[in-house]
């Protein structure tokens, strides 16, 4: 083997492991509340608790109560950005981000909605 | 509306007949007029199903279930032709319907490949239709709705008249070189193929790529979409096969000069389009809808989209499988630092980095394979892009400056001086201005370097004409694009500050006054804002409101545009605190009165009286409410003796105090009122909350776009045949 080919092969390498590491670093795998709690960046989905939410004028931040379909757990989130359009109306929010000291600090907040998308045709 | 469906049909049938004939034609070339005929008729076919469903939409034919799904009938004209893309069926039609465009364009151009690549273009069509068939947009509905649901708020807007059709203009364009890098591995002839796919893939590069600008450009108007560029695996899936095809197009120019390079090119000519068809099935099959902003449902083609998918693989393997172990390759005998070389670098620059995106993006599903569905965060995508963007700046920085096949140093060396100095000194300048990451400092160098070298070459090349700098134009507009995202992402300052109606509000240079609501015709409602800067003031009117159709808040910022940065106005929420909104609880004797805003109440005597035969008792309370021009005599009371106490309020004249008739306190003759005040207009105070950013040089990303887009077209018309 010529050695170009070696370097070009290492370079390759390198950069699929980089990008290897780096995505198992960044997976974040949805989990329970209570694993939640354990720390790691994470997704937990959940629902609204009605009315909870309120912007904290100090942080400017959104918080929210959500509460764990299967457990029953509720937990505060926190989140550094605009409240989603539909956020009311959500059947279910999904957040990522990392649980820190009592709080859930989302990055990111996912909200779902019944057939966003796609037109509905009356009932058949 | 039979006529659209039996239409679809005869497209079907005719599709069909014309893959059969160019398959009994590539032997010889017999039967390859009958075919190319037979491809018109389909086409044909397909324009009268395309008029038809048009026609529908314009007609208001709530029968057909698209139509019913994505208009209604007050839709202006522009946004009801754009409706016949908004859902996925209209979506298909108008891809296929491309695809005879750009097939004709084809059977005109390919020559001696027509019969071979046209029997592979017909099999996309024949697919795309098989889906189409499935699920068509001229599906009729048991019973006729008088109303239309209306087309989704969010994609009421100009750019998606423009929007998706660039998108599956591009897509289609993909198929080209695909159905030719089949075609010349079908044939092991590989001598035309490059020139015959180069002008098709710079095509899909320039619609593509202007579809994903146009997106991107719309997003950062319309909040609900999130910025211009949110890594969400829609966008993604447009952006892999941009990518692929970019590195597709440099191995084009190497094969066609110098016959290298040409299993790589055949390589990516086919995964691009695979990408195409792998980016719809994770966005359209409804895989991904817990992961993605704007995934759509899943409308049960999930099955057809695979088997299109393996189809592909497999005859796209099948055939390099055989091909590529005999064929002939034209080692490139460069040097490692030469023009050659470093194309050669970009394309594995590119394809990594594209590899990469498509690995993040397909996270959930090969987590869902494997174990724990698992999304990526977005510093994924920031964190692998960054280094990539470092090593592609850095060869655009050398390349123009290099020699084709070997470079003299000594020659180089003059010619880097210039770019290298020009890029230094604005390093610095940008550290200074607040540039303080290094890592961001080191791409910025890159990219100011990147700038200088190509704008040079630029203008030693101008006098041979704009058409041979299409390389640079293009190149310039890639550093501009890395200088727009670095500036507007990185360095965007913003603050979130609450607006008190009426009430001027200080930030920065300017003063805000929120002045209220304002209730627009087509119930898009905006908030209304007075912007005051150096004396001048001007009314603003971001959108803020509550759509029925999505059932969830819409915004649309005020986007204030200058030349260095962009001024963006969001509006986040709207806070109406009712300042009166309270209940209260009076005790009153006789004679005492108390006051609320606006009445002044007093108790004048008990009411008794017997209430029905049962025994029951009513007992009320007679007060004087007085306001300022006359009084008014009310009375609550109470039935007593039944089951339970059932309470009878009043209502004030205002509409908004409702007072009951609680406690009778016999012994001291005092009465207990509850005063139950709704809030009013009057007494809300509304807090609108805003958040102010600036996007520093955010047009430098626009005007790399375009430059990138200027580059390809000229790039098609230097070396189209």
């Amino acid at each position: 083997m010529k050695p170009k080919y070696i370097i070009a092969l290492t370079v390759v390498v390198v950069f699929l492991v980089f990008g290897a590491f780096s995505l198992k670093k960044s997976l974040t795998p949805y989990v329970s509340f209570a694993q939640a709690q354990k720390g790691g960046t994470v997704q937990i989905i959940g629902k609204l608790v009605s009315g909870t939410d309120y912007y904290d004028s100090q942080s400017q931040k959104l918080a929210f109560m959500l509460t764990d379909q299967e457990s029953r757990l509720q937990m505060k989130v926190l989140y550094d950005g605009v409240k989603p359009g539909n956020f009311e109306q959500a059947t279910e929010i999904v957040a990522i981000g990392q649980y820190q000291s009592g709080t859930f600090e989302a990055e990111q907040l996912l909200v779902k909605c019944p057939s966003k998308y796609q037109g509905l045709p009356p009932d058949k | 509306m039979w006529l659209g469906q039996a239409s679809l049909y005869l497209t079907f049938v005719f599709t069909l007949a014309a893959l059969v004939l160019y398959g009994l034609s590539l032997k010889n070339n017999r039967q390859l007029r009958k075919a190319d005929l037979t491809f018109g008729a389909a086409f044909l076919f397909c324009t009268m199903a395309v008029a038809f469903l048009f026609y529908a939409f314009l007609t208001h034919d709530f029968r057909l279930s698209y139509v019913y799904g994505y208009s209604s009938s007050d839709l202006p004209l522009f946004y009801l032709l754009s409706s016949f893309w908004a859902g996925q069926e209209g979506s298909f039609l108008l891809w296929l319907f491309m695809g005879f465009i750009l097939g004709l364009f084809v059977i005109k151009s390919a020559r001696e490949n027509q019969a071979p690549a046209m029997f592979y273009y017909s099999l996309v069509q024949v697919i795309i239709l098989f889906m189409l068939l499935k699920k068509s947009p001229f599906e009729l509905l048991p019973n006729t709705p008088v109303e239309g649901r209306g087309l989704n708020p969010l994609l009421q807007d100009p750019w998606m008249v423009v929007h998706p059709p660039l998108v599956f203009l591009g897509y289609t364009a993909l198929a080209v070189p695909f159905a030719y890098a089949l075609a010349a591995l079908h044939k092991n002839n590989f001598e035309t193929w490059p020139r015959n796919a180069f002008p098709w893939t710079s095509f899909s590069i320039l619609t593509l790529g202007a579809g994903i600008f146009v997106g991107g450009f719309w997003a950062y108007k319309v909040l609900g979409w999130g910025g211009y560029w949110g890594w969400d695996p829609v966008e993604n899936a447009s952006l892999v096969p941009w990518l692929t095809s970019l590195a597709l197009v440099h191995g084009l120019i190497l094969e066609k000069s110098q016959g290298s390079l040409r299993k790589t090119n055949l390589f990516l000519a086919l995964i691009s389009f695979l990408l195409v068809i792998y980016g719809t099935f994770l966005t359209r099959s409804g895989v991904l809808a817990d992961f993605s902003v704007h995934s759509f449902a899943d409308l049960g083609i999930n099955k057809f989209l695979i088997f299109f998918m393996v189809l592909f693989l497999f005859i796209s393997a099948a055939l390099m499988l055989m091909r590529f172990p005999k064929m002939r390759v034209q080692k490139s005998a460069s040097d490692p630092f030469s023009q050659q070389k470093f194309i050669i670098y970009g394309i594995w620059g590119l394809a990594i980095l594209a590899f990469l995106v498509l690995l993040g993006t397909s996270a959930p599903l090969l987590t869902t394979l494997l174990a724990n569905p698992s999304n990526v965060a977005i510093s994924y995508y920031l964190k692998i892009s960054f280094p990539l963007a470092v090593l592609l700046v850095l060869f655009l920085s050398f390349s123009p400056l290099l020699d084709w096949q070997k470079t003299d140093l000594s020659s180089l060396r003059k010619k880097v001086l210039i770019p290298f100095v020009v890029a230094v000194g604005l390093t610095v300048f940008a550290y200074v201005w607040g540039v303080k990451n290094l890592s961001h400092l080191l791409l910025l160098f890159f990219t100011f370097w990147a700038l200088f070298s190509n704008l040079f070459r630029f203008f030693r090349k101008l006098p041979e004409g704009l058409v041979s700098t299409s390389g640079f134009i293009t190149h310039l507009g890639f550093a501009l694009l890395i200088l727009g995202v670095i500036f507007s992402s990185g360095y965007s300052k913003s603050n979130r500050v609450a607006l008190t109606r009426g009430e001027v509000e200080n930030i920065e240079d300017f003063q805000l006054t929120y002045q209220g609501e304002i209730q627009e015709t087509n119930k898009q409602n905006s908030v209304s804002i007075l912007f005051a800067k150096d004396g001048k003031s001007q009314e603003v009117r971001p959108q803020l409101y509550f759509s029925d159709y999505t059932q969830e808040q819409m915004r649309k910022p005020y986007i204030q545009r200058g030349l260095i940065s962009d001024l963006y106005l969001a509006p986040l929420e709207l806070r109406k605190v009712s300042s009166g909104h309270s209940d209260s609880a009076v005790i009153l004797a006789k004679g005492e009165s108390f006051q609320i805003p606006g009445f002044e109440i007093t108790f004048v005597d008990y009411e008794m009286q017997p209430h029905d035969q049962g025994g029951q008792m009513k007992i009320g309370a007679r007060l004087e409410v007085e306001t300022e021009e006359h009084s008014t005599v009310l009375v609550p009371y109470q039935v007593i003796g039944g089951e339970q106490v059932e309470y009878h309020d009043v209502t004030l004249q205002d509409g908004q105090t409702k007072i009951s008739l609680q406690k009778i306190v016999a012994d001291t003759r005092q009465i207990g009122l509850l005063v139950h005040t709704e809030g009013g207009n009057s007494e809300v105070t509304q807090t609108l909350l805003v958040e102010v950013s600036h996007k520093p040089l955010i047009n430098l990303l626009w005007l790399g776009g375009i430059l990138i887009m200027l580059g390809s077209v000229l790039s098609i018309k230097r070396r189209a045949i």
